[in-house]
C-alpha cells in the first residue's frame, strides 16, 4: 500500500473512528474510570481501587443472580433468533411482489420504537385483560400469568426479542445469499444436487461470514437488553428478569451508587468482548476449514 | 418565487405564534403526572396573573417520577421548580439540589401549614421545600358487595378500627370465584400502593417494628426484625396462602379501577379516593379506619407532596412566585376539590368546611391528628424505598419473607453507607 493509499484510508475511516471514539470508546473509558471510585455522597467521589469489583464478586448475590438471568436470556434468545432469521431468509428469498411484501412484514417489528413495542406487548400479555389470554381461552387453554410469573416472564422477554430481531437479521442473511454467485448453484444443479443439498452444502457454508457477524452482534444486543425489562417487568417477579443492564441502571439512578453500576457495565463489556472473540474463533473454525 | 415568499411568511407566522411573549421567563416545572386537564385548571389563575411567566409543566407518571428527577437533577440543567415526595427532601438537600427557602418566607406564611408538614420540609435545620399536600390512609369498602354476600358492614366512626386478623377473615369470605377458574371475580382486599413502603411499612410498625435506625443510616436489625418478618408473612399470606389479594397490581390507578368497578370488596387506600371514587357511581362506598394488628399499635401512613426550587435556577423570583402560588390557599383548595389530596394548610380546611364535614374526611382527619406516623428521615430515602419496594414485590410473588427482608437489609445498608 502506498502512503497515498494509506492517507486516503485514514481519511475515509476518520469520520467513523471519530464517532466511534466519541460515542463508544470515550464513555466506556469513563465508565471504567468511574468504576474505581467510591460511593457518591455529598463529597467528591474518592478513588477506591477495586473495592466495587470486590463487592460484586464477594458480597453481592443480587449481581450474581442478575448475571445468571442475563446468561440464560442471551444463551436461549441468541440461537433461536439466528435460527429464525436464517429460516425466514430461506423462506422469503427470491423475487416477486408477494415475497417482498412478506419480507417487509417480517422486518417491520425492528423498525418499531422499542418502548412502543414493549408497551403494546405489555397490553397483550396482561394476565387479566390481555389479548393473549383471550385467544388462549378460545382455544380452551387456561389463562396464563405471563409477565407476572417467575417461570414465564423471562420466556416472554425472549419471545419478544426473537419477534423483534429475527426480521432484522433476516435482512443480513438475504444480503449474504444475494452475494453467493449464481454459477455455484448452476454447477451443483448440473451435478444433480437437490435444493436441500444446495442449502446445506452451498448456502449455509458460504454464509459463514454473515453468520459469524450476526451471531456476535445479536449476542451483544441480548447482553445489553434494557428497554423491555424497564417497561414490562422492572426486573421482577422476584428478580427473574433482572438483566444486568437494568440492575446497573437501578444501581446508578435508584440506589445512587454509580460505582457499582459502572463496575457492572465494565464487567458486562468485558464479558461480551470475551464471548465475541470466542464466537468469532468458533465460527471461523466451523465454517472456514 | 411567490411560493417561496409565502413559505417564509408562513414560517415567520409560526415562530411568532409559538414563541413566548417578548421578555417572558420560561419556568420549567417537573410535576407529578396528574391528569393534565385538572392541572391546567388549577394553573389558570397563575397564568392569567403572571403574563411575564411562561410555564413549561412536565407531568411525569408516578412510576417514573423519581428516576426522571434523579437524571434531571444530576444534569447541568435541572428544572427550576419540581415536586418533591416529602421524605425525599433530605436526600435532595443533602446533595445540594434544593435552594434553602428560610429567607423567603416569614413566620406568618409558615404558620398557615401544619407544623408537622413544615417540619418535614426541613433538613439540618434549614427549610428546603414547601408543603403542598399531606395524606392519610383508610380501609375503603364496597357496601353493595358486603350486602350481596351478607357480611356485616365495617365500622365507619373515627377511632373504631378492626384488627388485620379480622380483615383477613372478611377478605376470605368476600373473595368470590363463582366460575371456579382460579381467577376470582371479586377479590377480598386490594392494597392501593401494594409494594410501596408508604403503605406497607405501617403493617410492621403496628407489630412494633421500626423502619430504620434513629439516625437514619442502618436498616439491619430493623427491616429484617421479627416484627417486620411477621408483618411481611401476613402480607405474603394475603397473596399466596389465603389468595384474597390479586398479585401484580402495583399501580394505584389500576387498584382503584379494580375497587371502583366492584372487582375488590375492600381497598386500603389514601384520602384522594374520597374524591376519585365519585367517578364510580354504581356502587356505595364506605371508609373504615386503618386496621392494626391485634395487641399492636394503631398507626397510619402520612406525609405527602412538597415543592422545591432548584439550587441552580437562574429564575429565582419567578420560581418563588410559582412555588408560593401552588402551595398557597387558592391553588391547594382548587386541587382538593379537583383531585382530592389532603391539604397541608389549616386555612383550606377552614374555608372548605362543607367538603371536610364528609364522614370519610372526618375519619381521616382524626387519623392525621392522632395516629399519623411519618416515614423515616434519612438522606438515603430513595435507596431505602426502592430496595424495600422490590423486597415486598418479591414477597407478594411468593418469595420467602425472612430471606427477602434479610437481603433487602444488606442492600440498603450498602447504599446508606455513603451518608454515614
Amino acid at each position: 500500500m502506498t502512503s497515498r493509499d494509506s492517507k486516503a484510508a485514514v481519511a475515509f475511516l476518520a469520520p467513523a473512528l471519530i464517532l466511534l471514539g466519541f460515542f463508544r470508546l470515550w464513555p466506556a473509558a469513563r465508565s471504567l474510570a468511574e468504576s474505581l471510585r467510591g460511593w457518591s455522597g455529598a463529597e467528591a467521589r474518592a478513588f477506591v481501587g477495586l473495592a466495587n469489583y470486590r463487592y460484586l464478586f464477594q458480597e453481592d448475590p443480587v449481581f450474581w443472580s442478575s448475571v445468571q438471568v442475563t446468561l440464560k436470556y442471551a444463551v436461549i434468545a441468541s440461537p433461536i433468533t439466528v435460527a429464525a432469521a436464517l429460516g425466514l431468509a430461506f423462506l422469503l428469498r427470491g423475487k416477486g411482489r408477494r415475497l417482498s411484501f412478506l419480507r417487509t412484514l417480517c422486518f417491520l417489528p425492528s423498525a418499531v420504537s422499542l418502548s412502543v413495542m414493549a408497551v403494546v406487548w405489555g397490553l397483550m400479555l396482561d394476565p387479566y385483560y390481555g389479548l393473549a389470554n383471550s385467544i388462549l381461552k378460545r382455544l380452551g387453554v387456561p389463562p396464563q400469568p405471563f409477565l407476572s410469573s417467575t417461570n414465564q416472564a423471562l420466556a416472554c422477554l425472549i419471545l419478544i426479542a426473537v419477534w423483534r430481531n429475527a426480521g432484522y437479521w433476516m435482512m443480513f442473511f438475504l444480503a449474504g445469499m444475494e452475494s453467493i454467485p449464481k454459477e455455484v448453484y448452476e454447477a451443483s444443479a448440473l451435478d444433480g444436487a437437490s435444493s436441500q443439498q444446495q442449502a446445506w452444502r452451498i448456502t449455509i457454508p458460504l454464509l459463514a461470514r454473515t453468520m459469524s457477524f450476526v451471531l456476535v452482534a445479536n449476542t451483544t444486543f441480548n447482553f445489553v437488553t434494557f428497554a423491555p425489562v424497564f417497561i414490562l417487568t422492572r426486573g421482577g417477579p422476584i428478580g427473574s428478569t433482572n438483566l444486568l443492564m437494568y440492575e446497573a441502571y437501578k444501581s446508578a439512578f435508584v440506589y445512587l451508587d454509580p460505582g457499582r453500576a459502572m463496575a457492572m457495565s465494565s464487567l458486562t463489556l468485558l464479558g461480551v468482548l470475551i464471548l465475541s472473540i470466542v464466537q468469532l474463533k468458533l465460527a471461523r473454525a466451523r465454517f472456514e476449514c | 418565487m411567490r411560493r417561496f415568499t409565502a413559505l417564509i411568511i408562513a414560517a415567520a407566522a409560526l415562530v411568532a405564534v409559538s414563541a413566548p411573549a417578548i421578555g417572558a421567563t420560561t419556568l420549567e416545572v417537573v410535576w407529578m403526572g396528574w391528569p393534565k386537564n385538572l392541572v391546567d385548571m388549577q394553573l389558570e389563575d397563575f397564568r392569567r396573573a403572571n403574563p411575564d411567566i411562561v410555564l413549561d409543566v412536565q407531568l411525569v407518571p408516578f412510576n417514573q417520577l423519581f428516576q426522571t428527577l434523579e437524571v434531571r437533577l444530576a444534569s447541568g440543567r435541572p428544572p427550576d421548580v419540581f415536586i418533591v415526595d416529602g421524605p425525599m427532601t433530605a436526600s435532595y438537600a443533602e446533595r445540594g439540589y434544593l435552594m434553602p427557602l428560610d429567607a423567603h418566607l416569614d413566620s406568618r406564611e409558615l404558620s398557615q401549614w401544619f407544623p408537622a408538614s413544615v417540619e418535614a420540609c426541613r433538613y439540618k435545620g434549614k427549610l428546603y421545600t414547601l408543603p403542598y399536600a399531606t395524606s392519610s390512609v383508610g380501609l375503603y369498602f364496597n357496601k353493595d358487595i358486603f350486602r350481596r354476600y351478607n357480611v356485616e358492614l365495617l365500622p365507619e366512626d373515627p377511632g373504631h378500627r378492626l384488627a388485620w386478623e379480622q380483615v383477613a377473615e372478611i377478605a376470605k369470605r368476600l373473595t368470590i370465584d363463582a366460575s371456579g377458574d382460579g381467577q376470582p371475580e371479586v377479590w377480598g382486599l386490594i392494597i392501593e400502593q401494594c409494594d410501596r413502603p408508604y403503605q406497607v411499612v405501617p403493617f410492621a410498625e403496628s407489630k412494633g417494628g421500626r423502619p430504620l435506625s434513629p439516625d437514619g443510616t442502618t436498616s439491619e436489625g430493623y427491616v429484617n426484625s421479627p416484627a417486620f418478618v411477621e408483618a411481611a408473612t401476613f402480607y405474603w399470606k394475603l397473596f399466596n396462602d389465603w389468595k384474597v389479594s390479586p398479585k401484580g397490581i402495583m399501580q394505584a390507578p389500576i387498584a382503584r379501577e379494580y375497587f371502583g368497578n366492584g372487582k375488590a370488596a375492600m381497598m386500603l387506600g389514601a384520602e384522594w379516593n374520597i374524591a376519585q371514587l365519585r367517578n364510580f357511581s354504581d356502587s356505595e362506598f364506605g371508609l373504615s379506619p386503618h386496621p392494626y394488628f391485634a395487641g399492636g399499635r394503631a398507626l397510619t401512613p402520612t406525609g405527602g407532596w412538597h415543592v422545591g426550587i432548584s439550587s441552580k435556577t437562574a429564575k429565582r423570583d419567578a420560581a418563588l412566585r410559582f412555588a408560593k402560588y401552588i402551595t398557597g390557599h387558592d391553588a391547594v383548595a382548587t386541587w382538593a376539590k379537583l383531585f382530592g389530596n389532603a391539604p397541608a394548610r389549616r386555612d383550606v380546611y377552614a374555608s372548605m368546611k362543607d367538603v371536610f364535614a364528609n364522614p370519610m374526611w372526618q375519619t381521616l382527619i382524626y387519623e392525621m391528628e392522632k395516629t399519623a406516623s411519618p416515614r423515616p428521615v434519612t438522606p438515603g430515602y430513595l435507596e431505602y424505598e426502592s430496595v424495600l419496594k422490590e423486597a415486598f414485590s418479591s414477597i407478594q410473588y411468593g418469595a420467602d419473607p425472612a430471606a427477602a427482608l434479610d437481603s433487602a437489609a444488606k442492600q440498603i445498608d450498602r447504599e446508606l453507607r455513603k451518608y454515614r
